[in-house]
């Protein structure tokens, strides 16, 4: 450092005024300033909540889907149960249990001697189930009541059996019959008579009786309540 | 209200602090600033983005005592003023004969006004104008502006001993017009 830079520097420090030739105007560069200022702490707040809703989102949806995931473990596990070893399979009480009955593409799992009857609002069925739109009601307590269609074969009737009359000429009629003859033809009347007499014998059905009887139809029908 | 609480509300970010802060020293940085620019458009830009790099970087300031923080300001601002010169006006300062030393001014400098000299110092050429700023007015060692130029220190040298001759020369003119204003 030379003595005149000692001088100059001293000089520099002391000027505290803007020179007169020099143009500065403090509240213009303090109103841009401001405005640099202030949107940059609406921008951090902006930026604050929105990450805080983005780790809330987070958190809701890891929630969600570690529930949904339990579901679907606890379904499984339901189904897939091991057997333990010495297991006794009881069929009464396993197929009591778990009797399901398929109706239109919704199950419904029931228990048998289900007494508890159907409630299905706004439904149509009456008598029937074979409309396919299934409804949007669940069912809680379904009735199935069976209504057995009984077909019956008609028998057939027994034609009634002519009576066969001996045909004699009319000259046997002025002619003395032999007694051998006379008592053998006896014989044969009284015992056709005897047959006569007797209530006409019901032919038995022509199917043989080894065949099996035709399958009863059975219609199953839903009622709503009354 | 003193510099260490204001530096501290203005670290909790209040504008009314900052506000404060900017009227005491906005001249004085100002003042700075047109020392390095061209002109006054100029040194308020520099100004307003040297002063929303100190609100910015005040959180990692420590306070140790006013002189201190004012430097530590003062240096933020005479960086952002090269910067700025950088991006508008490339240095091409080339390597001189160093200038001989003059020692004939020192009385005419002492009579002089500081507004004078102040623009004495504007008349200078950008490059030489700058490397005389940082080693006189700065004090910052022929290394540091070398560093901070990207020149050699002999650059440097030569820069600032071609801005004194040319200050000098300035100055007898100066002096010329005053005694004849004076003698007539």
């Amino acid at each position: 450092m030379q003595p005149q830079d000692n001088i100059t520097w001293q000089k520099i420090q002391e000027l505290k005024e803007v020179p007169r030739d020099i143009s500065f105007d403090a509240a213009k560069v303090w109103q841009r300033m401001e405005a640099e200022l202030q949107p940059k702490e609406h921008k951090k707040n902006y930026l604050m909540w929105l990450s805080i809703a983005a780790i809330f989102l987070l958190i809701l949806s890891t929630v969600v889907i570690y529930s949904n995931q339990d579901k679907k473990q606890t379904g499984s596990t339901e189904i897939a149960q091991p057997k333990k070893r010495g297991y006794v399979f009881n069929a009464e009480k396993e197929l009591q249990t778990n009797t399901t009955l398929n109706i239109d593409q919704t199950t419904v799992r029931s228990k048998k001697n289900i007494k508890a009857p159907i409630i299905i609002k706004n439904s149509t069925i009456i008598d029937s189930i074979i409309i396919k739109q299934p409804s949007t009601e669940p069912i809680q307590n379904p009735v199935v009541t069976i209504t057995p269609e009984v077909v019956i074969t008609p028998q057939p009737v027994a034609a009634p059996i002519k009576k066969k009359l001996k045909v004699i000429h009319l000259n046997d009629l002025y002619q003395p019959i032999p007694e051998e003859i006379a008592k053998a033809e006896i014989k044969k009347q009284s015992n056709e008579e005897v047959a006569v007499e007797t209530e006409p014998v019901i032919t038995a059905p022509s199917k043989p009786f080894w065949k099996a009887k035709a399958p009863q139809k059975i219609a199953i029908t839903l009622q709503d309540n009354p | 209200m003193e510099l260490q609480q204001l530096l501290k509300e203005c670290k909790k970010g209040s504008i009314t602090a900052q506000k404060y802060l900017f009227d005491q020293y906005s001249k004085q940085f100002f003042l700075l600033c047109r020392r390095y620019m061209k002109t006054d458009e100029e040194a308020e830009e520099v100004l307003m983005t040297g002063f929303l790099k100190i609100f910015r970087s005040i959180t990692n300031f420590n306070f140790i005592n006013d002189a201190a923080s004012i430097g530590w300001m003062q240096k933020l601002i005479v960086n952002e003023c090269l910067q700025e010169l950088r991006k508008k006006h490339s240095f091409l300062m080339i390597a001189e004969d160093v200038a001989e030393d003059i020692s004939s001014t020192d009385d005419v400098l002492a009579s002089m006004s500081a507004n004078e000299i102040y623009k004495l110092i504007m008349q200078l050429p950008i490059g030489y104008r700058t490397v005389f700023n940082l080693f006189v007015l700065e004090q910052m060692t022929h290394k540091e502006i070398a560093r901070l130029l990207n020149i050699t220190e002999g650059t440097s040298k030569s820069q600032l001993s071609k801005a004194r001759l040319m200050l000098q020369q300035m100055i007898e003119q100066q002096n010329l017009v005053n005694v004849n204003a004076t003698s007539r």
